[in-house]
């Protein structure tokens, strides 16, 4: 077989895992490098285990499958403790704590969650709430981790949440919202009209129900401004519809137009559907495929490849000027133009220094996953002998 | 009294230089200087010994804060 | 220079590196010998997909860098062209250190004689890798400079030999005492002070796929002048410092847990102060080796 992988490959992998057979050791090894940088190597182990071709793999291909599966595993077992320390911190402080994405698929043991990592929690408050919870965390330990005056800045005039706060000792980060999206873009929903579908999965654990979860997270993928790992959260949107029945969309088509998202739920659709050959009932299908010819052309040119992985080592097209148009949309629809210029001035400031000095002057930003610490937090807590 | 709560892994070092635990969900380790024998006496007889070693109260509620041990009824006594 | 790609076959990684610094591909030539592949072979199944380029933007012009990429993770700040290798050397051990969780990985030097390994976990400075490069020439088998990889609920440790890292004054000194020795550009001004790779000897890298059994973990300290002190270290604390030098502790979880106490007892853990190497060669082999089963 082709040692060259094409993106369709990699489809055709998640959704028939069982072609994972037909790979050689050499194109096997490429497909985990890709999957590995598209953060989603944990999910492809998973449906490899489901589909019972895991254990007839190489053994180097398992053993990087396995990897990625177990960081995942201890992110899920640590995230019990790191909600239910969150709950008891905010418990007098909050009206509601929502736990959102992420941490949200894992508390709700949906097969979603399952080889998925991430790298902060994210949880949602009251907009009234938000000084209080934010004291009351940083009593317990967390701190702030705004880089800059401005950054600090931004966040409480224009974003819909406080700036990323990491834990002093566990190192896990946290962000704490109070809308889905930037307050300042007129988008911004009346957020009650999103809390009302929350729902106790546990004692005091609140999360969105589901179409309200998809709801959210084709609002989080379509208004983005960085698709880089965007196909981890296609398939995030598969998974939530994946085996649904047709009410399950009705509810969510209806909660979209309620808080005015119905066009990013479209598109959530389309492309599941498109790209991830995913059936829907009519309804569903009817939503997606709703837009004028022309925009609906223009998107798919730009969303057909965005969302789908890049990499050094799969065939296709260079796509740097979709991408860089994906990113546009997804700045300009997050801030309305006089923002944006203040966004940008001062930012672009910022850039020049960078393209001066070298882009890297200032600390890169690594991504880790938000449980997964480098060395042991050890710490001799030497007691004295009775 | 307390016990050691569920998952924790504890390994006393066979030449009774004290005992590790170690929490899973929040991946801390932990090691005191006291034997197995000792640490279970204290956790059995926690009001007594923090009665005559007021610092051990402190590592009582520093192992609970950190989630290692929790407070449990005492079983019923004789006396 | 155009990117180019190359491979670097050291056992039990395969790594595929993209560089167009011709510095990098001139030292990983000279450290790796044979296991440096000029020609890429698709048909090779590798494990991690590496590079190390120049920085664009203005300061290429009078200040070029060096940028290094695991997937499209990049841990570390851009360094000076010169330390490139170095760099390469650097990410090469955080890759594996951040991936690799089939080995319980502690951050030390690993040496075997007569089959028995003893681990050298130390924080920079304390001499470790002069120890380890003299050693290594001095009939131990070097298996590691920085990384020992136990396998999870045994004493075997595997090997996975790369040049030994040797920093500011050990640079001369290893220059002087192995004379036959292969040692890379230097590297100078890095956050570690000037550095210099030495290659590890051909015997080590033959026997690059032979585990060996741990038998000791020692803790060195460095101090000028010093008679050799000898101090035994009792099991918990032992523990404790070798849990602190694991990179992978936390994502292992339970099984690193069990593999390091497990471990703890059943070796012997000492710290030592020195400065006579050959001192502490005769204590290792002596009191250590010769002295396990």
């Amino acid at each position: 077989m082709n040692a060259r992988l094409s993106v369709s490959d990699l489809v055709t992998l998640f959704l028939r895992p069982e072609s994972v057979l037909d790979y050689s050791p050499s194109r096997l090894s490429k497909a985990i490098i890709v999957l590995r940088e598209q953060r989603v190597l944990g999910r492809y182990c998973y449906r490899f285990e489901q589909a019972g071709v895991l254990e007839k793999l190489d053994e180097r291909a398992q053993r990087h499958l396995n990897n990625a599966m177990q960081v995942a595993l201890r992110q899920k077992e640590q995230v019990f403790t790191e909600v239910e320390n969150l709950i008891k911190t905010l418990k007098s402080s909050a009206e509601y704590v929502i736990f959102l994405k992420g941490t949200a698929y894992t508390m709700c043991g949906a097969s979603i969650g399952e080889g998925r990592i991430y790298s902060d929690i994210d949880l949602l408050v009251p907009k009234g709430d938000l000084t209080n919870c934010e004291q009351r965390l940083a009593i317990a330990g967390w701190i702030s981790q705004a880089v800059n005056d401005y950054d600090d800045n931004y966040y409480r005039k224009w974003a819909h949440e406080i700036p990323p706060m990491a834990h002093g000792q566990t190192g896990t980060v946290i962000d704490v919202h109070h809308n889905i999206v930037p307050v300042i873009s007129k988008a911004s929903p009346n957020i009650q009209l999103l809390t009302q579908y929350k729902e106790e999965i546990a004692p005091n654990i609140f999360v969105l129900n589901a179409p309200a979860q998809l709801v959210h997270a084709a609002i989080h993928l379509f208004r983005n401004e960085d698709y880089r790992a965007s196909f981890r959260d296609l398939t995030d949107l598969y998974l939530m519809m994946e085996n649904q029945p047709d009410d399950f969309f009705e509810q969510a088509i209806y909660i979209a137009s309620e808080i005015g998202f119905k066009k990013e739920l479209a598109l959530a659709l389309r492309y599941v559907h498109q790209l991830l050959c995913l059936p829907l009932p009519a309804k569903a299908l009817a939503l997606a495929q709703s837009q004028t010819n022309i925009k609906q052309s223009v998107n798919d040119w730009i969303f057909s490849s965005v969302l789908l992985p890049q990499h050094d080592l799969i065939e296709q097209s260079h796509t740097p000027l979709k991408h860089t148009l994906a990113m546009m949309r997804g700045h300009f629809l997050k801030m309305p133009l006089h923002i944006l210029i203040y966004h940008l001035t001062v930012k672009s400031c910022r850039g020049i220094l960078e393209s001066v000095f070298g882009e890297h002057i200032f600390t890169p930003k690594d991504e880790m996953p938000a449980l997964q610490g480098g060395q042991a937090q050890g710490k001799s807590g030497k007691a004295k002998t009775p | 009294m307390f016990t050691l709560k569920k998952g924790m892994q504890l390994h006393p070092f066979s030449d009774q230089s004290g005992l590790s635990i170690y929490n899973p969900f929040t991946t801390e380790i932990i090691t005191l200087r006291i034997t197995l024998t000792q640490f279970e006496s204290l956790l059995l007889d926690s009001g007594k010994a923090c009665a005559e070693h007021a610092e051990l109260h402190h590592v009582l509620n520093d192992l609970s804060e950190k989630g290692i041990i929790e407070a449990s009824p005492s079983p019923a006594r004789s006396s | 220079m155009k990117k180019r790609s190359f491979q670097l076959f050291l056992s039990p990684f395969v790594f595929q590196i993209q560089t167009d610094i011709e510095l990098v591909l001139e030292n990983a030539r000279l450290m790796y010998g044979e296991r440096f592949k000029e020609r890429v072979d698709d048909e090779q199944f590798v494990d991690y997909y590496l590079s190390i380029v120049k920085s664009s933007g203005v300061r290429h012009f009078y200040k070029p860098q060096a940028r290094f990429f695991c997937d499209s993770r990049e841990p570390f700040k851009p360094l000076r062209l010169n330390q490139a290798f170095a760099m390469l050397e650097w990410g090469m051990n955080w890759t594996i250190a951040s991936h690799e969780l089939q080995y319980c990985i502690v951050h030390s030097g690993v040496l075997e004689k007569d089959g028995k390994a003893i681990l050298f976990p130390a924080p920079p400075g304390s001499g470790k890798s002069t120890l380890t490069a003299f050693l290594a020439n001095n009939g131990w088998r070097l298996l590691s400079d920085e990384m020992a990889m136990i396998l999870p609920q045994t004493n075997q440790v595997i090997p996975f030999v790369r040049p030994i890292c040797l920093k500011n004054q050990s640079i001369q000194l290893a220059k002087n005492w192995f004379s036959g020795a292969k040692f890379s550009s230097i590297a100078r001004d890095t956050h570690k002070g000037d550095v210099i790779h030495m290659a590890p000897n051909s015997s080590a890298f033959k026997q690059n796929q032979v585990p060996a059994k741990i038998v000791g973990v020692v803790f060195p300290q460095y101090r000028p002048n010093a008679e050799l002190a000898i101090y035994q270290l009792d099991m918990a604390d032992a523990f404790m410092q070798l849990a602190q030098n694991t990179f992978n502790f936390r994502v292992l979880g339970n099984s690193s847990f069990t593999t390091l106490t497990q471990l703890i007892e059943t070796i012997q853990s000492f710290e030592i102060h020195y400065s006579d190497l050959e001192e502490v060669e005769a204590f290792l082999r002596e009191d250590i080796i010769e002295r396990s089963s």
